[in-house]
């Protein structure tokens, strides 16, 4: 085996970078979280022509796969750009482009060519659950749908949702609302490059998406799974730069406080953390495109293990920042909440550690 | 990023599985756990290895090395472990000293060095570290002084492991041509060489396995200098960067131990007789294994994979996140056996007995996290060489 991203990859983390460094500078950033506004940046994203990539050619996409995708989430969350919009819509399009069932009769490519110009789609879930272990709506006559979804990812920016109901025999079937007769209860997240909504669905119309719904959220959980990974190590990998930045600068008892061998531990462990998650992430993300065996245990390994190692790189790059990175001014807590609510989002590492267990037959 | 074996990979996979198949069961099992003991079963199985040409992958096919590159080393080292092969004795000959030699060392030292050590005839220890040398290496003072044809040595190893049954050592004395690392030149030893003396130390289990060397007044010829007189620190760090890449790719298979462990849980039950495998903390734990061997595994082919170039950091960070790892999976698998793995090796109980090799490798790990540049001092190297922090 090769771990090696490949020459184009490495241009298009390059070029993805330089278009970030222009369109979202960390001033630029700072105004759009205060102001709440996601969709500035989302339209941009859009209409410039990144949100084709990691979809297949085939359906108008510009090609590339996961490992694409965590490069973008990466590099998103390194300018802790605003992202629930891609995120929610990526997962969900990857995942049915990924159905070959879908795209034979041409409902999802219609939903992949819609995501791909920016109509954002998002699964009717909360934005806390492995995707497929949340709650399901229930059926009425003639696929009317009936309920409330909490706490769903971009649930207030999407058009159209992905909901998942059940079948009178119990297993999952999925249906397609537009965002036009349900009501929307924004939440309001620490993080405010990420935003989730309540949604009332109340005895709306929706249409059958023909796809195997189990095989489907496979895929959505697999997908969440590497690029919620991948944020947190775009997350990590900047309050890295931070600190070490900040440690070389900073004198306390007339010396840069870098000198110091605590700080330097301290320091030395989240490079530890960024490298491992680099290694572990890009790996589990051409698992997964490749369906290779245990991908979705590498997936769910990436989940809980980088998460879980984002949260505790945060609070050390907030010790180690001292008072200034406790403040509202400094942007160290942009990172600092962005890497915390990966820990949650779509499942906690105890979560898909059990999903681990479970697959290792232990008892 | 390309998950699958290449097919030269996979056709040398798949030769090494069936000769391994077809050969491992020849050896006299079981493995000794006495080291003296074991030697000689090691012995045979080196002998089988390089007849079959599987001794010195990497080394240069003209001193009876394969000239493979770090995959198919890796790959040698997964299937063996899938198959259960014997520990590896000579980590030093194979891993440090030849490849040294093969780099930095004069032909007449390829030639008479480099064979034996795949034939498995000569084992090799390291002669480093110093009572008040240990992480400060630069610090050394076993001083080699000019004679005529050679050099005299005299000063004190220790920490030595294998030196009781080394036929050879590499070795850094100090030769006086400047300050700390500038005056260092390293040499290699024939350890049956008049004036050495060799003291066994018992690590913290009670096992001989480590040694003091006294060096009195030995004798080298000139011959027995590799690279240039006062610049052994070169060369010792050419050591150091072959020994980096051995660590980070693992001394211990993670992955297998972690399965070893799985297939323990799946028999066991606790005092009520509920499988221990139900047990919400044991899920979480073993999941936790599963998931951080899984990406140790993914570090140790990111390393291999850039093995050709230059180091980079995930190189430095390999031990560093796989000595913690090792210590857990451990101490864990010791958790579940009553007395939680308290028992001493003279304790011949079943009981003892079934989690011996769990007690070693619990104990390997702490002397890992040691052995060549405490884990602290790993940290500080990082934050300095790879973070540009500033010196103390």
């Amino acid at each position: 085996m090769r771990w090696q991203l490949s020459e184009e990859q490495d241009a298009y983390r390059e070029t993805l970078a330089g278009w970030l460094a222009d369109v979202a500078p960390p001033d630029v950033v700072r105004r759009w979280l205060d102001a709440g506004d996601s969709l500035s940046f989302a339209d941009r994203f859009a209409g410039d022509g990144w949100s084709g990539v990691g979809l297949p050619e085939s359906i108008g996409g510009q090609g590339g796969g996961l490992v694409e995708l965590a490069l973008t989430s990466e590099l998103l969350a390194h300018a802790c750009a605003p992202s629930a919009t891609w995120l929610a819509t990526v997962v969900t399009a990857s995942a049915l482009a990924a159905a070959p069932a879908a795209l034979a009769v041409g409902q999802g490519v219609g939903n992949v060519a819609a995501a791909l110009t920016g109509d954002p789609l998002a699964l009717l879930s909360p934005a806390d659950d492995i995707p497929g272990e949340g709650p399901r709506l229930a059926p009425g006559a003639e696929g009317r749908l009936r309920g409330t979804v909490r706490r769903v990812l971009a649930g207030g920016v999407a058009t159209r949702f992905i909901a998942v109901v059940d079948e009178p025999d119990g297993a999952a079937a999925l249906r397609l609302v537009s965002a036009e007769g349900v009501r929307v209860v924004a939440r309001h997240l620490l993080d405010r490059s990420r935003s989730v909504a309540d949604v009332v669905v109340d005895d709306e119309a929706s249409e059958s998406l023909d796809v195997d719904a189990s095989a489907f959220l496979a895929e959505c959980a697999a997908r969440a799974a590497v690029l919620t990974a991948a944020d947190t190590l775009g997350a990590m990998a900047k309050m890295l730069d931070m600190t070490v930045a900040y440690s070389k600068q900073r004198q306390q008892f007339g010396v840069p406080i870098g000198s110091f061998q605590a700080v330097k531990h301290a320091a030395a462990t989240i490079l530890v953390e960024v490298e491992a998650a680099r290694s572990a992430v890009y790996y589990a993300a051409a698992s997964v495109d490749a369906a290779a065996p245990q991908s979705d245990l590498h997936a769910a390994a990436v989940k809980a293990q980088v998460t879980a190692a984002g949260s505790r790189v945060a609070d050390s790059a907030l010790t180690l920042h001292g008072a200034i990175g406790y403040t509202w001014e400094h942007d160290l807590q942009l990172f600092y909440k962005r890497a915390k609510l990966n820990e949650s989002l779509y499942g906690r590492p105890a979560a898909w550690n059990e999903r681990i267990a479970s697959a290792l037959v232990l008892a | 990023m390309d998950l699958a074996d290449a097919p030269d990979e996979a056709r040398f996979r798949q030769e090494l599985r069936t000769w391994l198949e077809k050969r491992l069961p020849e050896l006299p099992w079981p493995e000794p756990a006495d080291l003296t003991e074991k030697l000689a079963f090691w012995r045979a199985w080196q002998a089988m290895l390089h007849e079959a040409g599987y001794a010195g992958l990497t080394w240069p096919r003209e001193y009876g090395g394969q000239g493979l590159d770090e995959r198919m080393r890796a790959i040698f080292g997964e299937e063996c472990d899938l198959a259960g092969a014997p520990e590896r004795l000579n980590t030093i000959g194979e891993d440090f000293a030849g490849p040294t030699i093969a780099h930095f060392g004069s032909e007449e030292q390829k030639q008479r060095y480099l064979r034996p050590i795949l034939t498995g005839e000569e084992i090799w220890c390291q002669l480093f570290s110093e009572p008040d040398a240990g992480s400060d290496l630069a610090s050394l003072r076993t001083k080699a002084t000019k004679v005529e044809g050679g050099w005299r040595i005299q000063g004190q190893k220790i920490w030595t492991s294998r030196a009781q049954m080394a036929a050879a050592a590499i070795l850094l004395a100090r030769t006086g041509g400047g300050p700390r690392h500038k005056g260092i030149t390293y040499f290699l030893l024939p350890m049956d060489s008049d004036g050495v003396t060799v003291r066994p130390l018992q690590h913290m289990l009670g096992e001989a396995e480590f040694n003091e060397v006294f060096l009195d007044d030995v004798f080298l010829p000139d011959e027995a200098v590799v690279g240039e007189v006062d610049g052994g620190w070169k060369v010792a760090m050419g050591t150091l960067s072959f020994e980096r890449v051995a660590i980070a790719t693992g001394r211990v298979n993670t992955t297998k131990a972690v399965d070893d462990l799985i297939t323990d849980i799946r028999g066991m039950t606790d005092s009520s007789s509920r499988p221990v495998g139900a047990d919400p903390q044991v899920r979480q734990k073993v999941a936790d294994l599963w998931a951080r061997a899984f990406v140790h595994r993914t570090i140790s082919q990111r390393v291999i994979s850039g093995a050709s170039g230059p180091p980079g950091p995930v190189a430095s960070i390999g031990k560093l996140y796989f000595c913690p790892l090792v210590e857990d999976l451990a101490d864990f698998r010791l958790s579940l056996e009553p007395l939680a793995g308290q028992f001493d090796l003279d304790d011949t109980s079943e009981e003892a007995e079934r989690s011996r090799r769990w007690l070693r490798l619990a104990n390997q790990a702490r002397g890992t996290a040691i052995a060549g540049g405490s884990t602290f001092i790993q940290r500080n190297i990082v934050a300095e060489r790879i973070l540009g922090m500033p010196r103390s």
